[in-house]
C-alpha cells in the first residue's frame, strides 16, 4: 500500500509528540486529544483503542 | 626555459617574491642562470637545483624534499611539474605556499616528510585494498521498503495517528442519533469532542467530505467505514516498522566501520522517496560496488526522542569519512549544519544536486497524488524567480485558470492513505495534469540548475575551514548518481584528481569530476598572514615539540 502523506499537510506536532514511538501515540486515548464528551462516544461505539484493523 | 619563467617557478614555489637588492644584482643573477636553464633537456638534481635557489636568494631544499616532489631526472622543462606538485600538495595540507616550503623542504627524511603530511585525499596507490580486505558485518540492518520510509520520520506518523484518531471519533459521533441527521449538529458534536491536537483534522475531514457531491452524513459514515481500517491498518504497519526502524538505528551505532553520512531534510514523504531512491541506485553503482562501503542511511532508522536522533547523527558525523549531501526544495538548519560540521573537520563533501528531465520528471509527477502535484505547483511559483518570463503565456494563463487541482485536492479527507476519488480524478483530468506537470518539471529544472550554480559559484558557504588546521575546505557538487558514485569512490580510496589553478586573487584546487573547487590559498596578503598567525604559527610549535618530545624519548 502507497503511504501518501502529502506535500503541504499541515500536522499540528509539537515537541510532546515527538516523544512518543507511532505505538505509544496509539494508546493515548486520553484528554490530551479528547474531550470527556468525546471519549464516552468512542467508548460508546467501541473505539477507544488502537486495536479496529483486527475488528 | 627562459629566466623570466624560472623566476615565476621558483616564487611559486616558496611562496613569495624573489628579492634583490638592485636590477644591477637581477640582471647579474640572470647572466648566471640564463645558461644554465636555456637547454630544457638539462638534467638538474637536488645539488644542482638548490644552488639555482641560493642564486636567487631562496632556501635550498633537502634531498627528502626534492624526491617527494620533482620526477626521479628532473628535466629544465619538467621543473614546473614538480612545482605544481608542491603546490597541490601544499594547498592540500596547509592551504599555504609559505609555510609549506619552510616547514617541509626542511625536514631530512622521506619517513618525516610523509608523516608531516599524513594522509592526503590523493596519490593513494593502493586505492581499494582497506574496502576490499574488511570483515563482513556481524549483523546487518532489516531493510525497510521504500513505501515504508516515510513512517520513520516524525511528521509522517504523527499525521497517521491524528488521522486514525480523528478517524474514529468522526465514526462514533456519525453514529450518535441526533447528530447524524444534520451536518451542523454533527459539527458541533464533533468540535466538542476533540482537543485542539486533533480539532483541525477531524474539522478538515468534515470540510473536505461535505465539497463532493451528495455529501450526506449517512454516505459520511459509510465512507469513514470503509477508511478506517485503511487508515489503523497502515497504522499498525507504521508501528512495526518505527520497531525495525530503531533496531537498525542500534545497529548502525556498532558497526566497526562507517563511511559515508547522507545529510538530507526529510519531512514530506516525498523526499523520504527521492533519497530512498537515491542511496539505493548510488550504492548499486558498479564504481561502489566493490568496496562493500557501510553508510548511515536515514531513511531506514529511527530514534524515539529528537535529542538522542540529534545525538547519533552527530556521531556519525564525527565517524563517517565523508558527507553526501542532498540538496533539495530549500535549505534547512540541520543538513546545513551537518555540511558545516563536516567540512569544519576537513572531510569531503559531495553535494548532489539533482538534474532534471523534464519528460521523465514529468512522467513521475503525474502518478503522483494530486495534493503533491498541487504543492510541487506551489513550489514552482515560489521557488522560481523566472517563471512568468520561461512559461508561454498560453501555459501561463492555463496554471492561472485551472482551479481543478485545487479543488480536488480540498475534497481529500484523509492524506495518510490512498483516496479512491483521487485516482478517479486523476484518470479523467490527466490531459490537464499532463500539461500542468510539464510547466512544473520545466519550473523544477529550473530552480535546480540555478540552485547547484549558485552552490558551485557564488554560495559563501560552499568553501569553509577545517576549524583544526584553517585550511579551506570546498563542497563538491555533482549532478548525476554517475558523477556522485565516481567521486565518492576516489574521496573514499584516496584518488581524487585535483587540479591547479591560478584563478582570479587565488590559487585553487579544482576537483576534475565536479569542477568545483576544493582547496584554496588566497592571494589576499592580510587574510594569508592572519590565517599563518592563528592557525600554522601554534600548530609548528606543537608538531615541533612532538618531534622534540619523540626525540628525548
Amino acid at each position: 500500500m502507497l503511504f501518501a502523506a502529502l506535500g503541504d499537510v499541515d500536522v499540528n506536532i509539537n515537541f510532546e509528540d515527538m516523544t512518543h514511538s507511532l505505538e505509544e501515540l496509539r494508546q493515548d486515548y486520553t484528554e490530551r486529544f479528547f474531550t470527556r464528551e468525546g471519549l464516552d462516544l468512542l467508548q460508546s461505539a467501541r473505539l477507544d483503542s488502537p486495536a479496529t484493523e483486527e475488528l | 626555459m627562459e629566466t623570466i619563467a624560472f623566476r615565476a617557478l621558483i616564487e611559486r614555489l616558496t611562496g613569495t617574491p624573489i628579492k634583490e637588492s638592485s636590477d644591477d644584482e637581477r640582471q647579474a643573477n640572470d647572466r648566471l642562470l640564463e645558461p644554465i636553464i636555456r637547454d630544457d633537456d638539462r638534467e638538474l638534481d637536488c645539488s644542482q637545483f638548490n644552488e639555482l635557489l641560493l642564486l636567487v636568494n631562496k632556501d635550498r631544499v633537502e634531498p627528502a624534499f626534492y624526491r617527494r616532489f620533482f620526477p626521479e631526472r628532473t628535466l629544465v622543462r619538467d621543473l614546473g611539474l614538480g612545482v605544481e606538485h608542491f603546490q597541490r600538495i601544499a594547498m592540500l595540507r596547509y592551504g599555504n605556499f609559505i609555510h609549506a616550503y619552510r616547514r617541509l623542504s626542511r625536514l631530512f627524511s622521506d619517513d618525516a616528510l610523509e608523516e608531516e603530511l599524513g594522509d592526503l585525499p590523493t596519490e593513494s596507490c593502493d586505492t581499494a585494498a582497506p574496502f576490499l580486505s574488511r570483515s563482513p558485518k556481524v549483523i546487518d540492518v532489516e531493510h525497510i521498503q521504500r513505501e515504508d520510509t516515510p513512517l520513520v520520520g516524525y511528521l509522517s506518523f504523527v499525521l497517521l495517528d491524528r488521522e486514525e484518531k480523528a478517524a474514529k471519533l468522526l465514526a462514533a459521533a456519525a453514529k450518535d442519533a441526533t447528530a447524524s441527521k444534520d451536518w451542523d449538529v454533527y459539527t458541533d458534536l464533533v468540535r466538542r469532542s476533540v482537543q485542539p491536537p486533533l480539532s483541525m483534522t477531524a474539522l478538515s475531514a468534515i470540510s473536505a467530505f461535505r465539497r463532493r457531491p451528495s455529501p450526506t452524513i449517512a454516505a459520511f459514515r459509510s465512507f469513514l467505514d470503509d477508511t478506517l481500517p485503511a487508515i489503523a491498518k497502515r497504522a499498525a504497519e507504521g508501528v512495526q516498522v518505527q520497531k525495525i526502524a530503531a533496531k537498525n538505528q542500534d545497529i548502525y551505532l556498532t558497526w566497526d566501520h562507517m563511511d559515508v553520512y547522507f545529510a538530507t531534510s526529510m519531512r514530506k514523504a516525498r523526499e523520504f522517496y527521492d533519497l530512498y531512491g537515491f542511496i539505493h541506485d548510488l550504492m548499486a553503482r558498479p564504481e561502489l560496488a566493490d568496496l562493500q562501503l557501510r553508510y548511515f542511511d536515514p531513511t531506514q532508522c529511527y530514534t524515539k526522542l529528537p535529542v538522542d536522533k540529534g545525538l547519533v547523527e552527530c556521531l556519525v558525523l564525527k565517524r563517517a569519512k565523508c558527507t553526501v549531501y542532498s540538496v533539495q526544495d530549500s535549505d534547512t538548519p540541520g543538513k546545513d549544519s551537518e555540511l558545516a560540521a563536516t567540512l569544519a573537520q576537513g572531510k569531503p563533501v559531495i553535494a548532489f544536486v539533482p538534474e532534471i528531465d523534464v519528460v521523465d520528471r514529468t512522467e513521475k509527477l503525474l502518478a503522483d497524488h494530486p495534493a503533491a502535484i498541487l504543492e510541487r505547483l506551489r513550489f514552482v511559483l515560489y521557488a522560481d524567480d523566472s517563471f512568468m518570463g520561461e512559461t508561454s503565456t498560453d501555459d501561463y494563463k492555463f496554471v492561472s485558470d485551472y482551479r481543478e487541482l485545487h479543488d480536488s485536492v480540498l475534497r481529500i479527507p484523509f492524506r495518510s492513505i490512498p483516496d479512491a476519488a483521487s485516482d478517479q480524478f486523476r484518470a479523467t483530468e490527466r490531459s490537464n495534469l499532463e500539461r500542468l506537470c510539464r510547466i512544473i518539471a520545466a519550473g523544477e529544472k529550473r530552480i535546480y540548475d540555478k540552485r547547484a550554480t549558485t552552490l558551485k559559484q557564488s554560495h559563501p558557504l560552499a568553501l569553509q575551514v577545517n576549524l583544526d588546521t584553517g585550511v579551506a575546505n570546498g563542497v563538491l557538487v555533482v549532478r548525476t548518481v554517475e558523477e556522485c558514485a565516481r567521486l565518492l569512490r576516489s574521496v573514499l580510496t584516496r584518488t581524487m584528481d585535483l587540479i591547479v589553478r591560478e584563478e582570479t586573487g587565488m590559487w585553487c584546487l579544482r576537483e576534475k569530476t565536479s569542477g568545483c573547487i576544493f582547496r584554496v590559498a588566497t592571494k589576499n596578503r592580510k587574510i594569508d598572514n592572519c590565517f599563518w598567525n592563528f592557525y600554522l604559527r601554534n600548530a609548528s610549535v606543537r608538531v615541533d615539540a612532538s618531534l622534540q618530545a619523540k626525540e628525548n624519548k
